[in-house]
């Protein structure tokens, strides 16, 4: 090796530079010649000082900015790629071109701060959608609030409750029943489920309507399911997951549903069999 | 130099040669017995969201953990970054390490973030040696939380820094002897780095002590024209190949590990390619035994 450099710069100095150049948006040759790019001024940071560019080698093959540019690259669609991975619907009515504007807008606001990639997206389907985006896909927010219920749902871990058998005759009213974690419960404006199902079956879909729908979404022994239920459905199981009282739960239920005792029994039933409860507590 | 018989393998248990398991091989692998002996998964993929356990894809894990060793393989412990390391992030790999218990546990000697941002890229450090003392003392506080110690992984390159006192194999081998961790040696790094920061690769494998080095890594890289890219989304190369065998001569048959994440092939397709690994290592050793044996 060579003598060693005498001005080393605090590697942290090295770091926060390195950070700043390889996530900057406008890329590696544009951020160095301070221009604006297509990106918002307001959301460009600025360099940290002193530039470091001169501490990286450039030989004959290579100069120090095609170096550095091949991890700005490799930042952006390796975050780019992850997204389209947990929102593939998003991905799918966008198309690619799109889709990479609003990922890199994404990226911007709201970069990872986290050590596993599957958190990415926590911010997604809340992101504000540019206006062009908003008038052509309304739905838009919608669909990626589903995909990452999906997600969640897919990563959750399986509840472990105590078996209802060992419930009492007497002690179901004020037994509160606990919903899996797997479970997701969201109200969407637009009525996206059929539509995010269709899109996986390779059918191109028309738009979704604006219609209310109550999601349940939860998954089963091999996969996550999405089951648009009725308004009365939704909200015993929010009241569930909440941890109100199963007699409570069951009275509103009644009232709201006009339901029978025995079709709400079917209810309780088919989510019980369908693994959506995962454990009992009872009171004290 | 005669070929090494036996190889020291940092005291890990000899597996032989595995595979990186990943979701689109699932199935295969849980309804067929198939002849890998072992595999390697990323450890991130498991740990779930955010304050999650790892939900589905733990599952899967912990059905293949029943019939096969696994060895966790992480991209996100940032051993050198400024950043103080995250605890959080710390409890939950020793959460997942009690509940699979695996083989061993290795993750990236290069920085993946800093200010709290996380880059998710392996990105190259200065080799110095105020940087060799900060990662190990780093690496020490790993080892310490999880109560073993770790192989941290070369990573390929593309850039290096004017203030490196020392070569990249003096520095991966400072770290581990200063930080007393293992070393996981990828093969198709050392050839990336090679040919990007033009040094001799061969040199590369002289200088690694062997008594460290617990596994190699195998994959596939991309031409880029002016620099290779360690892409893993093809076979292995003739020339790692090549640097493969070297590698198998000079540290004997070392755990070896077939990386390919992305464009991946169909199982048997991936299998061919740790068939190949393993006869290397078994022609390696054959004339090990040979030499010895004519020269008794």
């Amino acid at each position: 090796m060579d003598a060693p450099f005498l001005n080393a710069p605090p590697l942290a100095d090295l770091q926060r530079w390195l950070r700043w150049i390889i996530t900057d948006p406008r890329g590696v040759d544009a951020a160095l010649a301070g221009q604006a790019g297509e990106v918002d001024a307001g959301w460009i940071e600025s360099e940290p000082k002193p530039r470091q560019l001169g501490m990286v080698v450039a030989t004959p093959t290579a100069s120090s900015v095609a170096r550095v540019g091949i991890y700005a690259s490799g930042y952006f669609w390796r975050l780019h790629d992850a997204l389209a991975a947990d929102f593939p619907g998003v991905r799918e009515i966008l198309g690619a071109g799109r889709f990479q504007r609003l990922a890199a807008e994404y990226l911007i606001k709201h970069p990872s701060r986290s050590p596993n990639l599957a958190d990415l997206g926590c911010s997604f389907s809340r992101f504000s959608l540019d206006r062009e985006l908003r008038e052509e896909f309304p739905f838009l927010p919608d669909l990626a609030s589903l995909e990452w219920s999906i997600h969640l749902s897919l990563l959750a871990p399986r509840g472990r409750g105590s078996a209802l058998t060992s419930v009492g005759a007497g002690d179901w009213s004020s037994a509160r029943l606990r919903l899996d974690p797997t479970v997701r419960l969201l109200t969407t404006e637009w009525a996206v489920a059929s539509f995010w199902r269709r899109i996986f079956a390779k059918s191109r879909p028309a738009a979704p309507q604006r219609r209310r729908q109550w999601l349940l979404v939860y998954r089963d022994d091999v996969w996550v399911q999405v089951k648009a239920v009725t308004r009365p459905q939704w909200s015993a199981l929010l009241r569930l997951q909440q941890g109100c009282p199963l007699g409570w739960v069951c009275e509103q239920l009644a009232a709201e549903s006009r339901g029978s005792h025995l079709r709400i029994r079917e209810w309780f039933r088919r989510w019980i069999s369908s693994g959506l409860i995962s454990g009992v507590e009872l009171a004290a | 130099m005669a070929p090494r018989l036996e190889s020291p393998a940092f005291g890990l248990p000899h597996l032989g040669v595995g595979i990186g398991l990943r979701p689109r091989h699932y199935r295969d692998v849980l309804t067929t017995r198939s002849v890998v002996p072992w595999f390697e998964v990323i450890s991130e993929n498991f740990m779930g969201t955010r304050g999650g356990e790892g939900g589905r894809p733990l599952e899967i894990l912990e059905q293949v953990r029943e019939n096969y060793p696994v060895v966790l393989h992480g991209v996100s412990l940032n051993i050198g970054s400024t950043d103080p390391i995250r605890l959080d992030y710390l409890s939950r790999l020793k959460w997942l390490v009690r509940r699979i218990e695996p083989a061993w546990v290795s993750d990236h000697l290069c920085w993946t973030g800093v200010d709290g941002e996380n880059l998710h890229d392996l990105l190259p450090l200065p080799y110095s040696s105020k940087v060799v003392r900060h990662v190990a003392e780093r690496v020490a506080q790993v080892q310490d939380v999880l109560g073993r110690q770790i192989l941290l992984e070369n990573v390929s390159s593309y850039l290096t820094f004017m203030h490196s006192e020392m070569t990249e194999w003096e520095f991966l081998s400072e770290v581990a002897r200063c930080a007393d961790c293992g070393i996981l040696l990828d093969v198709n790094n050392v050839y990336v780095s090679a040919t990007n920061h033009q040094f001799d690769a061969r040199e590369y494998l002289n200088g690694v002590p062997a008594s460290r080095v617990g596994q190699l890594h195998l994959a596939g890289h991309d031409d880029g024209g002016s620099l290779l890219i360690d892409t893993h989304d093809r076979p292995v190369s003739r020339q790692v190949w090549e640097l493969y065998e070297y590698a198998i001569e000079r540290l004997g048959p070392i755990n070896t590990l077939i990386e390919w994440d992305d464009k991946l092939p169909s199982l048997p397709k991936l299998l061919e390619e740790a068939a190949r690994a393993r006869r290397i290592q078994e022609s390696v050793l054959g004339r090990a035994v040979s030499q010895r044996a004519a020269a008794r």
